[in-house]
């Protein structure tokens, strides 16, 4: 036993195949804490930070700022102090287990499936999914409007190393099927609760972001039974949605139109780049997605304030709730009334906000995000203290 | 995602859009082959470089009419049965044949909307492959977009990659007006990601292929991907390029040259099409007509030269603008 880790280029995303290394938070010979900022990637969608995955010292910087190195790809080894070269050389030849070290586990070599589920009017809609991990705990990851599953890649992976994970295309996105019908959350919560039953019958742990926290809520007030927690990421239906948002979104014809509306879903506008907007403007092109987004945005967008019903099932929901904001959200102005609540700790449930970030904490904020959401399905687990069956 | 060639996209746009509307049919020279021959093999070509092949076992004859060695008879056929309400898709196998089946295209299907008082329809395409570099001499090398440009009542269209050539057709199959499709010779192999689902690309709006500060080059069709090389060559010169692919030549995305050009204040316009009354100097034209007072050079094209294609493969070399002149160019107006 060595000691010696390697750091390996992630894969963040189905169509991630190479990054690049934009800097290096420690350089060749100093120390660095697990959990710590290492090195900024960028890829052909978005920038983002490989954490060390182990304490020490950086014995060996393998890849010079500047370079594009494909997935599983060393990039560094983190060590002790007296390691010697001769181990690190051999450890670097030996590549062992590409993938798992910088924290990456199996969704490097997933593939999404499709299934063909009941939908609402008799026939069926094809949905595709991306199934992870393993573990008596199921967590299901629903997108937002105009997203699709690859919204967690930053975050699968990570709760993939303990349970098992599924992240989905909602109807209308990815590549679903695109029949959305009335466009409500009923309707869409309908398929999704037959995709449930098809692929994770048991009590599941939901973790939904902004369209796609309405969803789940209605698949949690349809069958209380099947949700152990959940998690929402700037729900919704807990605000106010910018209608800027929605018809820069909808309307962009143009790349560079299309990111002024893209710019708004961050903190940090860099992160919204002109490959992320060219992959939105070429899912906006596809056979039924235009109709199917004017359908969801007419049913579900157009409210001025906080959906009640919406309000009042927070109120009641308790502790397997948690709730989390970014404080720069443009996007969905939360509703201050259940803040407020959170904070004077009238209401049951928990509550996360995430100063730096924008409407995509999971992305901005993807580390806190992962601890916070890993926490909290271990608490409310079958496995918990309090949770036996 | 899937890799699929030119080939493949174009392929699978036919095979979707026949699946989904039982009134496109397909019309052209050896577009199955074997038809009226003794050999008995049916499906035998599915076109010159088998972009229609297998069409023919999965819609049948009605639908994949191989017909005689006729361009007019093929443009007369499609252009009739589009007014009548059929969505044809007709193939004229080289664009240097129009010159024999010019009047159903220019002079009757261009023009039935307006001399029928807006009563008439013809959704008709055209699909024709254009370009040198395969040393066919000069009557199946040449590059008359610009011939076609030209006419009003016509849109035309001209894919430099895969995933433009499947989304470019599909629309053009979905318009109510004539479109002209030039798929260029030189591209058909050329493979990039290519959704499954169908998926259409409005006309009139351009790629930005690479954004850059110095200079603005619009290109199109093949070109597209030889001023790519040159702006890679000029960005280690650290000379930043921004690539305008305008996918269609009319309508054309007047809009985005115009808003790139106001931002570089440099244009250079490369066509494979002949220079005298073409696409480069009406690009040209456009900029110095509405952009003029941001120019800080002259205005530049590369194009082919004032003569036929070259039968001999060196001088077709020299013919086809190249990486090297159209960086050539823009380090001339860089000084």
């Amino acid at each position: 036993m060595t000691g010696l880790h390697l750091v390996t280029m992630p894969k963040w995303g189905l169509s991630m195949e190479e990054g690049t290394l934009v800097a290096w938070h420690r350089q060749q010979g100093e120390t660095v804490a697990a959990g710590e900022d290492l090195i900024d990637v960028e890829t052909t969608k978005i920038t983002n930070t490989i954490e060390a995955s182990a304490s020490g010292v950086v014995r060996r910087v393998l890849v010079a700022p500047g370079t594009t190195a494909k997935c599983g790809t060393p990039l560094a080894v983190i060590g002790p102090a007296d390691a010697s070269d001769a181990d690190i050389d051999r450890l670097v030849a030996e590549r062992p287990d590409i993938g798992t070290q910088s924290g990456i586990t199996s969704i490097a070599a997933a593939e999404p499936s499709t299934i063909d589920v009941a939908s609402n009017h008799g026939g069926t809609t094809r949905i595709r999914y991306l199934d992870t991990g393993s573990g008596d705990e199921t967590i299901v990851l629903i997108h937002g409007f105009g997203g699709d599953l690859e919204s967690w890649m930053f975050n699968q992976p990570a709760w993939s190393r303990q349970h098992r994970v599924i992240a989905l295309d909602l109807p209308g996105h990815g590549a679903s099927g695109k029949a959305v019908g009335d466009g409500s959350a009923s309707w869409l919560a309908t398929v999704l609760g037959n995709l449930l039953d098809a692929i994770a019958p048991g009590p599941v742990h939901l973790v939904a972001h902004s369209f796609g926290a309405i969803v789940a809520r209605h698949v949690a007030q349809a069958d209380p039974g099947r949700v152990r927690s959940f998690t929402a990421l700037a729900p919704a239906d807990l605000g106010r949605v910018s209608q800027a948002y929605i018809e820069g979104f909808l309307g962009a014809r143009r790349r560079s139109e299309l990111m002024s509306a893209t710019a708004m879903l961050f903190a940090d506008k860099t992160l919204a780049t002109r490959d992320m907007a060219e992959a939105l403007l070429r899912y906006k092109r596809l056979d039924g997605v235009m109709p199917a987004l004017a359908a969801i945005d007419a049913a579900n967008f157009h409210v001025d304030r906080a959906d009640s019903s919406a309000t009042a099932w927070w109120r009641g929901i308790g502790a397997s709730a948690l709730l989390i904001r970014g404080g720069q959200d443009e996007v969905v102005t939360a509703d201050e009334a259940i803040w407020s609540d959170a904070d004077t700790a009238a209401a049951g449930f928990e509550t996360l906000d995430i100063a730096t970030a924008g409407h995509m904490p999971h992305l901005e904020a993807a580390d806190t995000i992962n601890a916070r959401v890993a926490a909290h399905v271990g608490q409310h687990s079958a496995a918990a203290p309090g949770n036996a069956a | 995602m899937p890799r699929k060639t030119v080939r493949e996209a174009i392929n699978e746009a036919l095979v979707q859009e026949m699946g989904r509307d039982p009134d496109i049919v397909i019309i052209g020279e050896d577009v199955a082959g074997g038809e009226g021959g003794s050999s008995g093999v049916e499906d035998a070509f599915g076109g010159v470089l088998g972009v229609t092949k297998g069409l023919l076992p999965r819609f049948g004859r009605s639908r994949v009419i191989d017909t005689p060695i006729s361009e007019s008879a093929i443009m007369g056929m499609a252009a009739g049965a589009a007014v009548t309400g059929l969505r044809p898709v007709a193939e004229l196998m080289f664009a240097d044949f129009f010159g024999v089946c010019f009047d159903q295209i220019y002079n009757q299907a261009a023009k039935f909307r307006y001399m029928f008082g807006g009563h008439a329809r013809t959704p008709l395409v055209i699909r024709s492959m254009i370009g040198a570099g395969y040393s066919a001499a000069a009557q199946h090398s040449q590059s008359p977009h610009s011939i076609f440009t030209h006419v009003p009542g016509l849109k035309v269209v001209m894919p430099s990659n895969a995933y433009d050539a499947k989304g470019l057709l599909i629309q053009a199959i979905r318009d109510d007006d004539p479109v002209i499709f030039f798929e260029h010779k030189m591209l058909y192999d050329l493979a990039d990601e290519v959704p499954s689902e169908p998926y259409a690309i409005r006309f009139g709006e351009a790629n930005f292929v690479r954004e850059g500060d110095d200079v603005t080059i619009v290109a199109f069709s093949r070109m597209v991907h030889i001023a790519a090389q040159a702006a890679d060559v000029l960005e280690r010169e650290g000379i930043s390029v921004e690539l305008i692919d305008p996918r269609t030549t009319s309508p054309l995305d007047e809009e985005s040259i115009l808003e790139s050009v106001r931002r570089t204040g440099r244009l250079v316009v490369v066509d494979e099409g002949n220079p005298r009354c073409g696409l480069a100097v009406d690009i040209a034209a456009l900029v110095a007509e509405h952009a003029f007072h941001s120019l800080k050079a002259p205005i530049r094209t590369v194009t082919a030269p004032h003569t036929p294609v070259p039968f001999a493969p060196s001088l077709e070399a020299a013919y086809i603008p190249s990486p090297a002149r159209v960086a050539e160019v823009v380090r001339e107006i860089m000084r």
